[in-house]
């Protein structure tokens, strides 16, 4: 919560816009929505690691996955 | 990060131990059917507070069920979205909206708790929703609202003892 806040402090301009790349603003809702499922569903330490970890490179994935899916769209 | 087990937990596994076992007739069997009885209605009526707890902060809910693991994660992440959420300017729905969408996005907002409150003063400047930072935002809001309800539920589980884990 603190990291994000200072990330996106330090990423602001002087009226208070955050300059924040598209890439950026979806890893940081992969991570924090990754380690909330892997919270809500599993028990250990090491499985949550796991499972966030995998949720997490898995959001990623999907992501640019559909983005060059929709590439030759933007043209 | 390894949780300690909570009273729930135990209560849960007492209470089947006695329902699984074959009913002998006596003033035994009875007395621990009665007090079965008692621990599952306690249970039923103290689960909505801890539920409420759960969406005022979220992670409270856990915390009173000694979950101090799952605690810390859901303040963690319904915190950090909101808060990413205010700070890249996203749109706070207010209670009263014109239409089933500002509806919907006013129930997600509240759902994060007090983080809901924190809205006017982490973000001052107001929402700025014409830039994609500020759309981002309201996204990363309403899901924080989301993770949250997700985090009541699991606690109103967790303290009726239908939730072992």
């Amino acid at each position: 919560m603190t990291a994000s806040w200072i990330a996106l402090e330090l990423v602001s301009d002087s009226q208070g816009h955050a300059r924040i790349s598209h890439f950026f603003a979806m890893s940081l809702f992969a991570l924090f929505v990754s380690v909330a499922l892997a919270g809500l569903t599993k028990r250990t330490a090491q499985e949550r690691i796991k499972y966030a970890a995998s949720c997490f490179l898995k959001f990623l994935a999907v992501a640019i996955a559909i983005g060059w899916l929709m590439f030759p769209f933007s043209h | 990060m390894s949780e300690v087990p909570g009273g729930s937990q135990k209560d849960t596994l007492n209470d089947s131990t006695v329902n699984d076992l074959p009913g002998p007739s006596g003033a035994g069997a009875s007395s621990n059917s009665v007090r079965s009885h008692e621990s599952v209605t306690k249970r039923v009526m103290l689960a909505p507070f801890f539920a409420i707890a759960a969406w005022i902060v979220p992670g409270l809910g856990h915390l009173a069920l000694k979950r101090w693991g799952r605690a810390l994660i859901f303040f963690a992440c319904v915190g950090g979205l909101a808060i990413t959420g205010y700070l890249l300017r996203g749109n706070v729905f207010p209670p009263h909206s014109v239409d089933l969408f500002g509806t919907l996005g006013f129930l997600a907002d509240a759902s994060t708790g007090i983080f809901y409150v924190l809205a006017k003063f982490c973000e001052r400047a107001g929402p700025d929703v014409s830039r994609a930072a500020g759309d981002y935002g309201t996204r990363f809001i309403a899901a924080a609202g989301i993770v949250n309800l997700l985090s009541v539920f699991d606690a109103y589980e967790i303290a009726l003892g239908r939730r072992t884990m």
